[in-house]
């Protein structure tokens, strides 16, 4: 069942009766399916790739440099346009780096709104994935009925922060607003109908055995090589490692809540979709435990406008919707970050492309692309 | 019933030359006229393709589709894009091959344009005898529809070619490998058809589905022709050549203007050609349900002709709205390992029922065997009997081959049955898989409680 043509099997192959050429196929920077500017330079053999190197760098806004010039609080709106397409995991990082320099008792009704945002974002982004992703195997339909759903998370965000897509909602001491008995109703109605929702999705595609034979043996990333690539989230579990910060370095109070981790066996295209599907229930399942247990209080402590943190560094991580998405931050006890250097998890698992495509055809190209699931300004930074 | 008649387009030249006018002059009158009708008609049939694609897509994708441009129905949104595309910039790329690029379009447009010459609209009756509505009742019609079916490939190439990108050589040389491995299966289904009617010419294949469809004797040669048509033309999920999320536009991608919308063009009106032959060849052409018998009217023959055409290019659209693309290899392995073998049996039971003079697998057209023939082993002429009479012309070993026949229906339609049943009712592939991962996290979870 293995379909993975290896490099000196191409070369017998072909050296027999053909001389062929390589063709060298720049895929991008302005491409339907690079999911933004990103360049990739392929060699093919016919249909074949034999190697594969990704250019980026085309979105590079220096973000690092410029949070250097600024105050924390300050600091969240510039994050946030770093993973546009997961902004509250964005505000969660730069919040969670400086809350940990500093002595701050979040209240427990912020933290676990936070870690309903947080949910509900890894929802809204995987919803966006599937419908980039369908849409790259060439399925136009299903990008409708996911960003149908995720409207509906927009609009509670809405609700919540009064943006729809770069939120400035999670902040140093707790959120910026408090939620309101409407923003439950929606979110009621949304759990209620989110699962059949996704049933539907399934069995629209899932089902589909052109999905299936495209997916399934293709893009294998073995257990080994995810964990030498450094890949992290979905891509990482899909390879058949059981790692997941929520579950294993605990964060915030996920400890108070249960949930499952899925993990892939085969390690293919396949199951990193049906890890993300699981994962979206599973963020489901985690929003309805975080509201039926939100505790009543205050939602956000008290904090000075422009905030000083002790001088130190720190590393703090999380589980976002792409991956370990890591914060390192290096404070000399003044309002403004020595050093700011986040880890993007796009970054790291855009680095396991290579291993990803070799062997596979150029249709598979991009179908591994976007199961890798990256965002551009989150590799760019 | 097949009765001896010319086309509508004959009928006309006789009557310009009862007026006095020399033959060339008629023949080449009436010619001009009927291709120019034609051709009016297809223009603005791909017009109506255009927007019943978008809005029918809209309908499908929970968004309105074009509603604009001519009110809330947005039937002129194609007229506007189309004034659009001739008033866009003809823009060549430098490396472009020059006279390949320029010619392209119109290799790939005039082919198309040519089938609708053989292509069979209705029938009805003119001065009291039948006449067909065809521009030319071609005696080799099925040849000349593949042939030009295959000149479009040669189009497809110079484009790709001509336009000096990658892009659009991948494009064009998918294109080459899908169209020339899916026009064998094409042709074999053709074959059973062929050797089903008796004939190459579009309208006696037409005229032999006066009693039944034949979609009924050759339904795995229809599924056959079905799939490969939708191949030929480009169509989700085979829109391997021109897919953007892999080779950007393929063959087409360097093109605009009037040049893209030549393309366009001719896109469309394959894929509404290739439904209109999938009804010619199964359906029945122009001919409703047989139960209505043959009116003879020219406005119910184009409603029927029309309606179940439109209702394969529906389902073409329909599968636009559901499909994911289908992969190079996959498509070829599809091709050559299943529809080819399928097709040379479906080939091999036809000439099997013929030669068995099997009335359902050769239109009731059963050849007449008489003494003299016996011994020079010549077949003494066709002759059309319903299926009881000739089953009783049959002889032993003709009849046992029969009883063959009908067990081997039986045994399709349980098959179909079979399959229908697991699709629709007993077959959720997302709920297995579902379970499949939470056996894998439960097997997870075991694990860790053990350490």
């Amino acid at each position: 069942m293995a379909r993975r043509y290896t490099q000196p099997d191409v070369m017998a192959r072909r050296s027999d009766d053909l001389e062929t050429q390589e063709l060298t196929l720049n895929v991008g920077p302005q491409h339907p399916s690079t999911h933004g500017v990103l360049r990739l330079v392929a060699v093919t053999d016919g249909e074949i790739i034999k190697s594969l190197e990704p250019h980026i760098g085309f979105l590079h806004r220096g973000m690092e440099k410029n949070s250097e010039g600024r105050e924390y609080r300050q600091l969240i709106p510039l994050w946030d346009r770093n993973d546009y397409l997961a902004s509250m995991h964005m505000d969660y990082m730069a919040t969670s780096a400086v809350e940990a320099l500093m002595d701050l008792e979040v209240p427990r009704r912020a933290e676990y709104i936070r870690v309903m945002m947080l949910e509900l974002q890894r929802i809204a982004s995987h919803l966006f994935w599937f419908a980039s992703f369908a849409l790259d195997s060439g399925a136009v339909t299903p990008l409708f009925y996911a960003l149908k759903e995720r409207e509906k998370i927009m609009d509670m965000f809405e609700m919540a922060s009064g943006a729809r897509l770069l939120y400035n909602y999670i902040r140093p001491g707790g959120v910026r607003a408090d939620i309101t008995p409407a923003f439950m109703e929606k979110l009621t109605a949304f759990l209620r109908d989110f699962p059949r929702y996704l049933d539907e999705c399934e069995q629209l595609y899932t089902g589909n055995a052109i999905f299936i034979n495209r997916a399934r043996d293709v893009g294998v990333l073995t257990r080994e090589a995810a964990i030498n690539l450094g890949v992290s989230g979905p891509v990482l579990r899909g390879s058949g490692v059981a790692w997941d910060l929520r579950k294993d370095e605990p964060y915030s109070v996920y400890p108070e809540f249960k949930f499952d981790i899925p993990v892939g066996e085969r390690g293919d295209v396949l199951d990193r979709y049906e890890v993300r599907f699981y994962e979206m229930r599973m963020a489901t399942e985690i929003v309805r435990q975080a509201m039926e247990g939100m505790p009543e209080g205050e939602y956000v402590a008290k904090v000075a406008p422009s905030p000083k943190t002790k001088a130190g560094e720190v590393y703090v991580r999380q589980e976002a919707a792409r991956g370990e998405l890591g914060c390192y931050l290096v404070s000399d006890g003044g309002k403004k970050p020595w050093r700011f250097h986040v880890r993007p998890a796009s970054y790291l698992n855009l680095g396991a492309l290579d291993t990803l495509c070799r062997g596979y055809l150029f249709a598979d190209l991009i179908i591994i692309l976007g199961s890798i699931d990256i965002v551009l300004g989150d590799v760019d930074k | 019933m097949i009765i001896d008649s010319a086309t509508i387009w004959e009928a006309c030249r006789d009557l310009l030359m009862g007026w006095g006018v020399g033959y060339p002059v008629a023949q080449v009158i009436t010619l001009l006229l009927a291709f120019l009708s034609v051709a009016v008609f297809a223009i603005i049939l791909v017009l109506a393709l255009v927007l019943i694609e978008r809005r029918l897509i809209g309908w499908i994708q929970l968004r309105p589709g074009p509603n604009r441009v001519g009110g809330r129905t947005g039937f002129l949104q194609t007229i506007a894009d189309a004034l659009k595309l001739l008033y866009k910039e003809d823009i060549v790329p430098l490396n472009a091959d020059r006279l390949t690029y320029f010619a392209a379009p119109y290799a790939v447009f005039m082919p198309v344009m040519l089938m609708l010459v053989v292509l069979p609209f209705g029938a009805g009756i003119v001065n009291g005898s039948y006449r067909y509505f065809v521009v030319s009742d071609l005696n080799i019609a099925v040849l000349f529809i593949l042939a030009m079916g295959s000149i479009e490939l040669i189009g497809v190439i110079m484009a790709g070619w001509g336009s000096g990108n990658k892009y659009a050589l991948i494009g064009a040389m998918r294109a080459v490998a899908q169209l020339i491995s899916y026009e064998i299966p094409l042709i074999l289904a053709l074959v059973s058809v062929v050797l089903f009617a008796g004939s190459l010419s579009l309208v006696e294949i037409v005229q032999r589905q006066s009693s039944t469809w034949a979609i009924f004797p050759l339904f795995p040669a229809f599924v056959i022709f079905f799939i490969t048509a939708v191949a030929e033309t480009n169509r989700c999920p085979f829109d391997l050549l021109e897919a953007e999320s892999e080779v950007v536009a393929g063959f087409h991608t360097e093109y605009s203007g009037m040049r893209f919308a030549l393309f366009f063009l001719a896109e469309y009106l394959a894929m509404w050609v290739m439904a209109a032959l999938i009804v010619v060849f199964f359906f029945g052409g122009w001919k409703g349900p047989m139960f209505l018998g043959q009116s003879g009217l020219w406005l119910t023959s184009f409603f029927w002709f029309m309606a179940k055409s439109f209702f394969f290019v529906w389902c073409f659209i329909w599968f636009r709205g559901t499909f994911p693309r289908i992969r190079v290899d996959q498509l070829m392995v599809f091709s050559w390992k299943f529809l080819l073998p399928l097709a040379i049996i479906q080939v091999m039971i036809v000439g099997w029922g013929i030669t068995y003079r099997n009335p359902w697998l050769s239109a009731n057209l059963i050849p007449r065997v008489t003494a003299a023939d016996a011994n020079t082993g010549l077949i003494g002429g066709f002759e059309y009997m319903t299926t009881p009479d000739a089953l009783a012309s049959l002889t032993m070993p003709e009849l046992v081959a029969f009883g063959w026949s009908v067990l081997g229906a039986i045994a399709v339609i349980v098959l179909l049955g079979a399959m229908f049943y697991r699709t629709i009712l007993g077959f959720r592939p997302s709920r297995d898989f579902r379970r499949e991962i939470e056996l894998k996290i439960m097997r997870l979870e075991d694990a860790k409680s053990g350490e």
